[in-house]
């Protein structure tokens, strides 16, 4: 273990990390493929934010991300079209 | 008598992004791209073992050792891995330190940039439409929100996060904390204070 183990950490406030199994498993996968060399961050983080400003412009701008829910429905339609592009899958 | 047709169900959206995340890990795994052991590992540590106490620690280091200090507003990076936090999105820091005269304050206004070794994953209202949009144009008044009324002379630097540059404010020490050593200081320094919505305060 490079890291270091410290008593639980806060999510501070009743702020949890993840609402729910799949935003882990989403946040998880974009993680591991970038690390694989699938893609790199940078390219990453372009994509997740054209993502997010569509979602953006589709309604009014401030009701667009609210939830962790809407954060990561962006993120896992980010991840679907870079490994489209990437791995050629489906 | 809809309710009792098999096929009509109405948890759409939820089960709708479950099934896609599911058909996508399996395509992954099948592709041999992704580990599902690793997967879980890799959320274990950032449910559970990376988060906000990191910074806290670098913060009251930083204010009790003058050179600790020097060396992480020149160099961050290096500054915080001396702390062992380094990694994923710790590449390239730059802490800035909050003065009597400068509030500074970190959002991310295209995505979610945040600096994952000393803060863990970023809450969720750091990633809402709203908080990108507003902390730019109108930073005293979400301050406000946040319950934090700063002098009207304070001048609010607004820090733009990006995949090449992660930012952790250094805040205030607060007075009459002459007596407390480093564990006793970082229990104070929580992590609103680190991205600049808040402030160390004592009670």
């Amino acid at each position: 273990m490079s890291q270091p183990v410290f008593d639980h950490q806060p999510v501070e406030d009743g702020d949890v990390v993840f609402d729910a199994p799949w935003q882990a498993r989403t946040f998880a996968m974009a993680v591991k493929l970038n690390e694989a060399g699938v893609f790199t961050w940078s390219e990453w983080s372009l994509r997740l934010a054209k993502n997010i400003q569509a979602a953006e412009s589709l309604t009014e701008h401030d009701t667009a991300v609210v939830t962790s829910d809407d954060y990561y429905t962006c993120w896992q339609q980010t991840l679907e079209m870079l490994v489209r592009e990437k791995t050629g899958g489906s | 008598m809809t309710e009792n047709h098999p096929h009509h169900h109405h948890d759409a959206p939820i089960s709708d992004i479950e099934a896609r995340v599911k058909r996508l890990e399996q395509l992954l795994v099948e592709k041999g791209l992704v580990d599902p052991a690793t997967m879980d590992e890799l959320v274990d540590t950032y449910e559970n073992r990376v988060g906000p106490r990191n910074g806290a620690r670098v913060v009251a280091r930083a204010w009790t050792d003058p050179d600790y200090k020097r060396r992480l507003l020149s160099d961050a990076t290096a500054a915080i891995m001396e702390m062992g936090y380094a990694g994923r999105q710790g590449e390239h820091m730059q802490v800035v330190e909050n003065t009597a005269e400068v509030h500074n304050m970190v959002v991310c206004t295209l995505c979610s940039c945040y600096p994952w070794p000393v803060l863990g994953l970023p809450p969720t209202w750091y990633k809402a439409s709203s908080y990108r949009a507003r902390a730019v144009k109108e930073p005293r008044a979400v301050l406000q929100d946040f319950g934090v009324e700063l002098d009207p002379q304070v001048r609010i630097e607004v820090w733009d996060s990006t995949a090449e540059v992660r930012y952790l404010v250094l805040p205030m020490r607060p007075e009459g904390t002459e007596d407390l050593d480093q564990d006793a200081l970082a229990k104070l320094v929580n992590r609103d204070a680190m991205i600049g919505t808040g402030l160390v305060v004592t009670t």
